[in-house]
Formats: C-alpha cells, structure tokens, sequence
C-alpha cells in the first residue's frame, strides 16, 4: 500500500503498516533465537526492528550516483531482506551466543510495541469510522 | 503479512519438541542409572541429544513457504548419541554381573549432572511456551482490528 499518498490512507498510515510487519518479522527473530538457545555453535539472529524497517521503508531508495564502470547500484540490495547478522559476543562453552534473558526482555518490548502500533491503526479507523457515521445523521 | 507470526510459532514449537525430546532421554539415562545388562551387551552408556539449527522452510515446506532470503531459523534433534566416557567401576562381589576381581562395571549416567540437564530442558521449554504465547497474543490482538 506504499503508493497511496494522498488523504486518509496517506503516508502515516503505510509507515504503520510496515511497523506492524516488522514487528511481526521481529517476533520471528526472537523465537528462532530462543528455540535455539541450546544448540552448539548456533550464532543468535541480531537483526533488528530497524533493519527490517529501513528494508521496508527504503525499498524505493534513491538512485547512488555512479563515476566508475565498477560501481554499483543501491537499487539490488535495498530490496532485499536485512542481512542476517551476529548479535552478542558472549561466548558459552558451547559456541552458542544467544542470551535467553535478552532474547525474552526484547521479545516482550516487541510485543508492547506492536501493541502500541495496533492501537495507533485502530484510532486512525476509528476516525474515520466516526466521520462516516455522523455524515449520515 | 502473517507469514512471520506462523512461522514463529512452528518455529517455537519445534523448540518444544525438541526440548521434549532431550527431556526423554535424560529420564530414559536416570531409569537406566543402575542397569548393567543391554541388549547390545555390557552396562547401559548414557545417551546425548544434539541439536541442530535447520531453515525454518526445511519444516514444514508445504504449508509455510517462504519468499524472500533470511527466514527464521528452527531446531531438530540431529542425533541421539551415545557418551564414551568409561563406566563407573563399583566394587560389589556378590553382584551377578561383577568380574573375577569383584568389581562391577556400573552405566556412566551421573545422576546429578542428569538433573540439571532435566532443568534446563524444563526452563527451555517453557522459553519457548512464552514465545508461542506472545506470537499468539500478536496474532489475536491483529484480529481484534477487524471488529
């Protein structure tokens, strides 16, 4: 729904949209770190909620400018899923790096936040829900 | 848009199953603690879980199929192994499995250190209960938008 730019359904509303998908994408983070959370030599899943974000965001990004033959375009990359990447350097005997704690202290914020991003939706609809009911008194 | 939030949730509950699994083999190891006889021959040698991380599409192809790089990753149980380190020799001639000298090998299962294996496969599991709950709480509470 990114291209809508115009009244009601406007930018805010995209934007709230691709938060609420990337805290679900964050979700999937977190429980693939925690199942793993005992698996040998398993390097736990650092991707953030901005990662996913910014990929969500600037999926239309601005062209880079070019001087050399060998430069290449944004364009290929920023369309991608963000990266994974290795979060935390603490070392256990095992080789595994997830931190259960963390995992569940970050599991929890992503959820209030999704919250919060639902409700923000709902009052955006319930505005609108209103305006359609009091056009018909 | 929900993809995510199912395959979390596959994704926890293939951490319960295999936290389940490693839970039957540390009370399969505190049964088998005394046995001196196995089918095999020779006293019982304590049996490992290993766990390994597989691509959450590798699961469950059918139903979650994903588009795009970087899914989530899951957890299987890879292999159930069996622990080389030597048995405990106790000394008992009255034992019917003891030796010429009166020494009876004894299976290699430390019953404490099978407690605290029992423990954290206790506390993993509910980790990921907590998980599944939160990706079900997520799901629910987008419902709920719908009324």
């Amino acid at each position: 729904m990114g291209e809508h730019n115009f009244g009601f359904f406007d930018h805010g509303f995209s934007r709230l949209e691709a938060t609420l998908q990337s805290r679900e994408r964050m979700q999937a983070v977190h429980s693939s770190n925690i199942a793993n959370a005992d698996t040998p030599n398993y390097r736990a899943d650092g991707r953030t909620f901005d990662d996913y974000l910014n990929a969500r965001l600037n999926g239309s990004a601005m062209p880079l400018a070019t001087s050399q033959a060998g430069h290449m375009q944004l364009e290929s990359v920023s369309r991608h899923e963000p990266e994974w990447r290795s979060g935390g350097d603490v070392q256990r005997a095992d080789g595994n790096t997830v931190d259960l704690q963390k995992e569940m202290a970050r599991m929890s914020e992503n959820q209030l936040m999704h919250e919060l991003s639902l409700r923000m939706i709902r009052g955006r609809i319930n505005i609108l829900t209103n305006a359609i009911k009091e056009g018909s008194r | 848009m929900s993809d995510s939030l199912f395959s979390s949730m596959s994704v926890a509950a293939a951490g319960m199953t295999a936290q389940r699994a490693r839970m039957d083999v540390v009370a399969e190891n505190i049964a088998n603690a005394e046995s001196t006889r196995t089918a095999e021959g020779g006293p019982y040698r304590r049996r490992q879980v290993v766990f390994r991380t597989i691509a959450e599409k590798d699961a469950f192809p059918a139903i979650f199929a994903r588009a795009g790089q970087g899914g989530s990753h899951s957890v299987q149980v890879s292999d159930v192994v069996r622990d080389p380190r030597p048995f405990r020799e106790v000394y008992d001639p009255v034992h019917p499995d003891a030796d010429a000298n009166g020494i009876v090998r004894m299976p290699n299962v430390n019953t404490i250190e099978e407690m605290v294996d029992m423990q954290a496969a206790g506390r993993s599991f509910e980790a990921n209960v907590t998980s599944l709950e939160a990706s079900k709480r997520m799901f629910l509470k987008s419902l709920e938008m719908l009324r």
